[in-house]
């Protein structure tokens, strides 16, 4: 036989054969003239069949395979929408009852969209799709792999009058079948769920959820948005001036319990212990300002009545640090070139006045005095130092004065915030009926509310200074403790055990029956041989006893290569 | 348009059918161990049919050969049985002159059908007598290598209960039979059918319908059915599957298999489906050929281990384990 790949110059009979509704007789006749032997013609006969069959087999197989891709991605899509629509009620509901910030509707929409768009053409780069084809159409024909059989010879041919008969066959086959009912196009069941679900949301869309429905039920005032806020202001306030004064072990906790409120990993009463331990850190440092202030407003009074400090009083008096200095500054520089007259008026006032010694601003009262006893000696020079010093003194109060105030708003920040967790915290033990859940937790708010110190805002004294310490914190833990009970099962001892040992209270005292009894095990793996069944032959080993001597063989035997497997 | 390979197969089915049909006349039931030994003698194989006494092992075996218009021996295995009551002995002969010289007398194993009725109570000396016949289809008695005539079709049976004063078939000789097919007990239908065609005047007789010709023009046809290779890799990996210690072993046969099917157990699954899927009418082999035959064409292959004797397991269990396990193409 000559294969079909040696008459190359018949490529075009095949063409023509084609299209002729009379092949047969024409493809004989051609063959005839061109002077083909029998045989040959036979080749080009089979060889055009199976090549024809085998066109025929690919493309009702592709026009399967599109159909049964459409279905695919029918029912695909189907179930992308309505696991969308599900996600998307989801939060909605949660949107509705619970704080909690849903995605963007068109984040999930673009993601669902490439999602289907992925999963939809992915099967269209798949290698060996048409061989799927064939082996579905094949289980629901039920054609017992004539599909698939005859998709493998099309893909390799081979020379067999079995195999052409084959392909013919699987052709036919193929022919016959209904692909409207083999490969129905149905619509999925899924996109009644999507119908379902699409009423659903439409319908939650319809009520309005300003305020999440349990946070409305408890506490029309509060809301996360609150907290953050308050999270947001206590961050500004502890940059800063804050970051240089502090300690760096203060201000590294300082900034774990801002990294864990914004990560809301730790639970509230963590949170609130955090907090007031933070509080306390900032009011440690806190400056003794209000002594202080106290103090310049008592100096500022005993200056205003002199004509030349008058403008320096008035600057005390505002607590207006900066300008004070400034103004000692100019006093200063125009010492020498005052008149006589004005530095001895000048002195005299820096002179009558008698400065407490409790006094904390203690450089600033030396600098002013020295300054009077220089312009009594006539010293110039000296006095204008002594007023520079003394406008340095006010300067460092400045300073402080300001990161006094950092530090006040940083500890009230965190009052407000720690407030506002512990009111949450309350709400949400409430009962539905609005009653608060009984033990620890009315407590742990009265707790919190009598830590913070009073109104922040009051501005008497340092805020939080009363805050409670860590182990009352601890006291706002809810319910009671849980407790295990242990009961230890009693030891049967054997009436011969007891026999056999002389002093009974030695024996309770001694070890266990079970820890007497521990055997050493011994590997004898190496000393046997392997037995072979027919020790378990059933005419030699009762029945009953078979199961013993398999262990004791399966015990013994030397260990092999998959045993650890198994 | 029909060829001749269409008329091929047309006459195929109509022969097996007739075949199954004449049998079936005396056989009531046991329809997969007629077509078992149907498809066993067009795949060039030889069966080994197990079972219980009196459900009729011997009766199949004389009813096919009833059908079948072949030479028919019978060889009753008893312990004292030698090789040379099986496969004949040279005698001396004494001519009218005087002249002695030595001729080889045909034992029955030269015949077409052989009967090796309770193969397991010969001794295994004479059990192994019959494996160059059935593997090689020819005898050798000293030097001298007697062909045996086409179609060479041994069908052995033996009892699987009664195991005293027995020798076990070896594992060699077990792997020369293409099938092991067991005979179920008949239920309660099939035996009142039994007794109505039994137990009055007149017995059913089977007609003979196939010649020798025709059977291994059948044998020919079977070989050219296709198998496709996807088809194919199936039945190697079903067959992998019964073997320990290879990438698709299955569990079972890692904890109770010590050896499973050759290659020769491969070959009969792959023939054995295409005579199958000949009598279906197709000309491909499919899945389910593969299937039908899985368990008749290894259970005589599968030696189970030490654990596997001791927990009594079945070999069939294992393969129907695998069967169920294993995938077949494209699923």
């Amino acid at each position: 036989m000559l294969h079909s790949s040696a008459l190359p110059s018949l490529g075009w009979l095949q063409t023509l054969s084609d299209y002729a509704p009379w092949q047969e007789e024409c493809r004989v006749y051609i063959s005839r003239e061109v002077g083909r032997t029998t045989n040959e013609i036979s080749v080009v006969k089979s060889a055009d069949g199976r090549s024809r069959e085998s066109s025929r087999v690919r493309s009702i197989l592709k026009k399967i395979d599109r159909r049964v891709h459409l279905i695919y991605c029918s029912d695909l899509l189907a179930k992308v929408a309505c696991t969308t629509l599900g996600i998307s009620l989801f939060f909605q509901i949660n949107g509705i009852l619970f704080p909690v910030e849903s995605p963007p509707l068109r984040v999930l929409i673009v993601g669902s969209m490439l999602f289907y768009i992925c999963f939809a053409i992915k099967p269209i780069f798949e290698k060996n799709r048409l061989n799927r084809t064939a082996g579905l159409t094949d289980e629901l024909a039920d054609l017992s792999d004539e599909i698939k059989t005859a998709y493998w010879f099309v893909r390799n041919p081979m020379e067999s009058a079995w195999i052409d008969l084959q392909l013919r066959r699987a052709a036919k086959s193929l022919d016959k079948l209904k692909l409207e009912e083999l490969f129905p196009f149905k619509i999925s069941r899924w996109f009644g769920g999507v119908f379902i679900l699409g009423g659903l949301g439409t319908g939650l869309s319809l009520i309005p959820n300003e305020t999440p429905l349990f946070l409305r039920e408890m506490d029309p005032e509060t809301s996360f948005s609150e907290i953050e806020n308050q999270i947001a202001d206590l961050q500004s306030s502890l940059e800063g001036d804050v970051e240089t004064f502090l300690d760096e072990s203060d201000f590294e906790g300082l900034e774990r319990l801002l990294e864990d409120l914004k990560g809301d990993e730790i639970l509230n009463e963590e949170l609130l212990m955090e907090l007031q331990q933070a509080e306390e850190i900032l009011n440690e440092e806190i400056f003794g300002m209000d002594a202080l202030t106290q103090e310049l407003v008592q100096l500022s009074q005993e200056f205003s009545e002199s004509q030349k400090l008058s403008d320096f009083a008035n600057s005390l008096g505002e607590m207006d640090l900066t300008s004070a200095a400034q103004k000692l500054r100019e006093m200063s520089e125009n010492l020498a070139n005052m008149d006589p007259s004005v530095l001895n008026e000048l002195e005299q006032e820096l002179q009558s006045q008698e400065f407490s010694e409790s006094f904390s601003a203690e450089e600033l009262l030396d600098a002013l005095d020295e300054a009077g006893t220089a312009l009594a000696q006539d010293q110039i020079s000296k006095a204008e130092g002594s007023l520079t010093e003394a406008a340095e003194a006010l300067d460092a109060m400045a300073q402080n004065q300001s990161l006094d105030e950092a530090l006040n708003e940083a500890s009230m920040s965190m009052q407000a915030l720690s407030q506002e967790i512990s009111q949450r915290a309350n709400n949400s033990s409430m009962t539905p009926d609005g009653q608060m859940e009984s033990g620890a937790a009315g407590s742990a708010s009265d707790e919190v509310t009598k830590s913070s110190g009073g109104d922040p805002g009051d501005g008497s004294g340092p805020a939080g200074n009363s805050t409670g310490t860590p182990s009352e914190v601890a006291e706002l833990e809810l319910g009671e403790a849980t407790t295990l009970e242990v009961q230890l099962s009693l030891e049967i001892i054997d009436e011969q055990f007891m026999e056999e040992y002389p002093d009974p209270q030695n024996l309770f005292q001694g070890a266990s029956q079970k820890q007497l009894s521990d055997l050493q095990f011994y590997e004898i793996g190496g000393l046997t041989e392997y037995s072979n069944a027919s020790a378990l032959d059933v005419e030699t080993v009762f029945w009953q006893y078979s199961d013993l001597v398999k262990n004791y063989f399966l015990g013994i035997r030397p260990l092999r290569k998959n045993d650890n497997k198994n | 348009m029909i060829t001749k390979i269409d008329n091929q197969i047309a006459l195929f089915r109509d022969e097996f059918d007739k075949v199954r049909t004449e049998i079936g006349k005396v056989i009531v039931g046991n329809e997969e161990v007629i077509d078992g030994t149907l498809v066993s003698l067009l795949s060039k194989g030889h069966v080994l049919l197990e079972g219980i006494p009196g459900v009729g092992k011997t009766k199949i075996v004389s009813t096919v050969a009833d059908v079948l218009q072949l030479k028919f021996s019978r060889i009753q295995f008893t312990p004292d049985l030698m090789p040379g009551d099986v496969v004949g002995s040279d005698i001396m002969h004494e001519t009218d002159t005087g002249e002695k010289h030595l001729s080889f007398q045909k034992g029955p194993i030269f015949t077409n059908i052989l009967l090796a009725d309770e193969i397991n109570r010969a001794t295994p000396k004479t059990q192994s007598a019959l494996l160059e016949a059935m593997q090689e289809r020819s005898v050798t008695v000293g030097v001298t290598t007697h062909q045996l005539k086409p179609p060479f079709f041994v069908l052995a049976t033996q009892n699987p209960v009664e195991m005293e004063g027995t020798y076990p078939l070896p594992e060699a000789q077990l792997d020369r039979f293409f099938y092991k097919l067991r005979i179920k007990y008949p239920e309660s239908e099939h035996m009142h059918e039994i007794m109505n065609r039994t137990t009055t005047s007149t017995e059913p007789i089977a007609r003979t319908v196939l010649d020798r010709d025709q059977i291994v023009e059948m044998r020919e046809t079977a070989r050219n059915v296709p198998i496709a290779p996807s088809i194919q890799d199936y039945a190697i990996r079903l067959t992998l599957a019964t073997n320990p210690g290879n990438a698709h072993t299955h569990p079972l046969t890692e904890k109770y298999v010590r050896f499973g099917a050759s290659p020769r157990g491969t070959q009969a699954l792959v023939v054995g489906s295409k005579v199958n899927a000949l009598v279906n009418g197709r000309v491909h082999v499919a899945c389910k050929d593969i299937r039908s035959y899985f368990l008749p064409a290894f259970r005589h292959r599968i030696l189970l281990n030490f654990e596997g004797e001791a927990d009594r397991v079945d070999p069939d269990d294992i393969l129907e384990t695998i069967m169920n396990d294993i995938l077949e193409p494209q699923k």
